[in-house]
């Protein structure tokens, strides 16, 4: 059934080919199959979810979606190609652009600037959440605290240079506590820092709310660097709430922002294609099955929209651009 | 938790009655990963990936059965070409090339094939069966396994640098040391950038399997110019499939490497991130060690292609084993798995295992199944590529080489791919002109960074106090095991110095 789908695409891209001009003028967005650049391995919590909403775009725009993984460099590589495509609507990305996008910018150099992209919705704006593993000799938020005050007592897994590691090592320095004193223990992924906090390798963990559910059953949730209480995760108490007796505020930084991104390009040339596109995503979103399909997963489903979705983007940039000194 | 759910196995035994739809996609399945797993340059992973699609529109049970067949296929895919051509076709079959290669030099093509067949698909049954009966406790034994315990691991793998000898010992631990220092250019475990020389090309390191074509295979290639065939003597050049057949059951004067390396490839493969390339070096290294006879490897010792094959296939068991039990993928190919999964709105964990046993088990059985006709099919699929022996040298070398860099450039995506693989093959040619040894590279190379990630995270977790290993039992009589299996060859050669100097 999908390779006859694909077959039909590839004919239908082949007469566009013979066709030429003709047939653009027209303009019949999309009329060829629709790349997704996913710049990271498949099999992760971001990949998962952009594989599930393929096929729900597919039907929508009635032409093959496909999801391809472009991985390296810390969705660097992948983003560049993306950033060197034609800006015609028929390759778009989805990614979550923080924290990356901050050492791609101003680290590296990257030839792309954060303008350089719409985020046309931030479809799941996952949140840091503290966990303990059951066992562990921690098993409060001010037990943490207060062992976090000894020096070498508790050790932490993070994914090195997340939203989580800077939250954790700004929470750190907010409470006049000396980064040293944590053993801090920084993974390359989400899968090992999953697998070290429920082996029981480390006290405590901060790793993305949304895409861990796979852990929860072995764990007690903590704290969650939000304004408020997930109702999924009533144990999690919000993190200002639970700093309120230590006198410090905290700035609320996101973990992944899930977010499916176009050229700002596509908006110029093409704004008939960027509308219908734009349109035909928030249609699928809003829509009851996918709703439904997605609960039943555990994907994030929210409509944001462009305007709130990149403002939220940069938000966080902003943030992190700030607080990144931490990470020295 | 009770070791076998026989209500459950009843049910498991009705999924897979129930259709004929699940048993129709294994063979093709099967062909898919022998093809990817053959072709230098395509890794398992990326077959399986490429296969993904096509399991949009099955259900959740044919979908895994046709995924684990392209799995299985791949697990021994890798190793048609090691033998044939040193020419491993992904990182899994890196030492089934050590003595395969020699075996085909010498004529033994036929057997080696065969052997290797059999050590693949005894190897995964084990592994499945293994995981039959343990899955309630081998994920849990393995999320134990802390990253020091992980670095001991590996390090048994490294050891086997100081075996690869191409004749000057300390020429081969200078290039494993080569090796383990270009595996860690890129971005390091702690976020920092080292050896790019500030190209992004090189953020994630060097990419392996162009490196290690390039290494191996095209630097035996060039030497192989002078020759006119594979197999030197004519009357040895042939294709048989009875002597196919026959290393095939041959395998059974090997059964204590073949057992052996299926346990290790359990293990090795259910502990994330480490997975079957790790496992076949480590076996091989392992079965050196407790030969009588240790030199006589890399010069066509059956037991080497054993102890390889057995391994790298068995660990697909052991990935499923953390896969289904965890949610977590050990590998490459096992993500891809989860993604699959993920389709279906299906998450791995403990909780799958008590709620949908019956599942479980039908998996498992599924995949028993699919060893015994991968013994079929890869029969067939030997016998035809077995027709390389008969390829003159002067064709085959700049096919493979084509196919070679067709290759990188599909797995990279860009060009880097392939100039890895020429500036490696410049490399190897030099070292194995020089006595440098190029398989030692290639076992740094693999091991370097994923040791070194160990042993930071190992750093941080302790804080830098040493202490923290007596707190780690495992890897106490792991590193105990490992000092005493260095040490005891060493003392019986003095040992038996001493007595033949007291007899003369």
């Amino acid at each position: 059934m999908n390779s006859w789908k694909s077959l039909k695409g590839a004919v239908l891209t082949l007469g566009l080919a013979l066709g030429g001009q003709a047939a653009y003028a027209q303009d019949d967005y999309p009329n060829k199959p629709i790349e997704i650049t996913a710049p990271y391995d498949a099999g992760g919590a971001t990949d998962r979810m952009v594989r599930h909403l393929a096929p729900f775009l597919a039907d929508a725009l009635g032409t093959p979606v496909n999801v391809v993984n472009r991985p390296g460099g810390g969705t660097l590589t992948g983003t560049v190609y993306f950033h060197n495509q034609p800006a015609d609507g028929y390759t778009v990305m989805f990614i979550p652009p923080t924290p990356y996008f901050v050492n791609h910018i101003e680290v590296m150099n990257a030839p792309f600037k954060l303008d350089d992209f719409i985020f046309v919705n931030a479809q799941e704006v996952a949140q840091s959440l503290m966990v303990v593993p059951k066992g562990s000799q921690v098993q409060s938020f001010d037990e943490i605290i207060e062992g976090l005050k000894e020096p070498g007592k508790l050790s932490a897994a993070v994914i090195t240079g997340s939203s989580e590691h800077i939250s954790l090592l700004l929470m750190m320095e907010k409470l006049g506590i000396p980064s040293e004193n944590l053993r801090l223990v920084t993974y390359d992924g989400g899968g090992p820092t999953r697998t070290a906090i429920i082996g029981g390798q480390v006290d405590f963990g901060m790793v993305p709310g949304q895409g861990s559910e796979v852990i929860f059953d072995q764990v007690n949730k903590i704290m969650v660097v939000a304004d408020e209480t997930n109702p999924d995760w009533p144990d999690a108490t919000p993190i200002n709430e639970a700093l309120k007796s230590y006198g410090v505020e905290m700035p609320i930084l996101d973990s992944s922002v899930r977010s499916m991104v176009v050229l700002a390009k596509l908006k110029e040339e093409y704004p008939d294609r960027y509308q219908k596109f734009v349109d035909t995503y928030k249609s699928v979103v809003e829509s009851e099955e996918y709703q439904a399909s997605a609960k039943e997963g555990n994907y994030g489903r929210d409509w944001r929209g462009p305007e709130a979705s990149t403002e939220l983007v940069k938000r966080n940039y902003g943030l992190l651009v700030e607080y990144s000194r931490l990470l020295e | 938790m009770e070791l076998i759910d026989f209500g459950a196995v009843g049910l498991a035994l009705g999924i897979l009655g129930t259709s004929w739809v699940p048993w129709a996609v294994i063979i093709p399945g099967l062909f898919a990963g022998l093809a990817g797993g053959a072709l230098p340059g395509i890794s398992g992973t990326m077959i399986i990936a490429l296969m993904l699609p096509f399991t949009l529109y099955m259900d959740f049970f044919t979908a895994v059965m046709f995924l684990t067949s392209v799995f299985t296929g791949a697990g021994f895919g890798g190793a048609i070409p090691a033998i044939l051509i040193n020419t491993p076709g992904t990182t899994a079959s890196v030492s089934t090339a050590f003595d395969g290669f020699p075996m085909s030099r010498q004529g033994r093509h036929n057997e080696a094939l065969g052997i290797g067949l059999a050590a693949s698909t005894i190897g995964t049954f084990i592994s499945y069966l293994v995981l039959f009966l343990l899955i309630n406790y081998a994920s849990w034994a393995v999320l134990k396994l802390g990253p020091f315990e992980m670095a001991m691991v590996a390090i048994w793998g490294i050891t086997m640098i100081a075996t690869l000898r191409g004749g000057n010992f300390e020429r081969g631990i200078l290039a494993g040391i080569f090796g383990l220092m270009i595996g860690t250019i890129g971005i390091g475990p702690t976020g920092q950038m080292r050896g790019t020389f500030g190209f992004a090309e090189l953020l994630d390191g060097i990419p392996v399997v162009p490196a290690m074509i390039g290494l191996l295979a095209t630097a035996e290639l060039f030497n192989l110019a002078r020759s006119r065939y594979i197999v030197e003597k004519q009357e040895d050049r042939v294709i048989s499939f009875s002597r196919i057949l026959q290393g095939f059951a041959g395998v059974r004067e090997y059964w204590k490497t073949l057992l052996r390396g299926s346990i290790i490839g359990v293990f090795v493969g259910a502990i994330p991130g480490v997975g079957a390339s790790v496992a076949n070096l480590i076996s091989y290294a392992d079965a050196r060690r407790v030969s009588d006879d240790p030199d006589s490897f890399g010069k066509g010792n059956p037991n080497g292609v054993v102890a390889s094959e057995s391994a790298n296939s068995s660990s697909e068991g052991g990935a499923m084993a953390t896969l289904l039990a965890l949610g977590l993928p050990g590998g490459g190919g096992t993500a891809v798995l989860l993604a699959a999964f993920a389709m279906h709105n299906i998450t791995g964990g403990p909780r799958f295992i008590a709620d949908n046993k019956d599942i479980v088990y039908a998996i498992l059985f599924g995949n028993m199944v699919q060893c015994l006709l991968l013994v079929i099919v890869g029969l067939l699929f030997i016998r035809i590529a077995v027709i390389i022996v008969k390829v003159p040298i002067l064709y085959l070398v700049p096919s493979v080489i084509v196919l070679a860099m067709a290759g990188s450039y599909a797995l990279i995506g860009n060009i880097m791919g392939p100039l890895t693989l020429a500036v490696f093959s410049i490399v190897g040619w030099l070292f194995a002109r020089y006595e440098f040894a190029p398989p030692a590279a290639v076992v740094g190379l693999l091991l370097g960074a994923f040791v070194e990630r160990q042993f930071v995270y190992s750093h941080q977790i302790s804080g830098g106090d040493l202490s923290f290993i007596f707190g780690r039992p495992i890897a106490l009589v792991m590193l105990a095991l490992l000092i005493a299996s260095i040490a005891y060859p060493a003392m019986k050669n003095y040992l038996r110095a001493r007595r033949s100097l007291r007899v003369g």
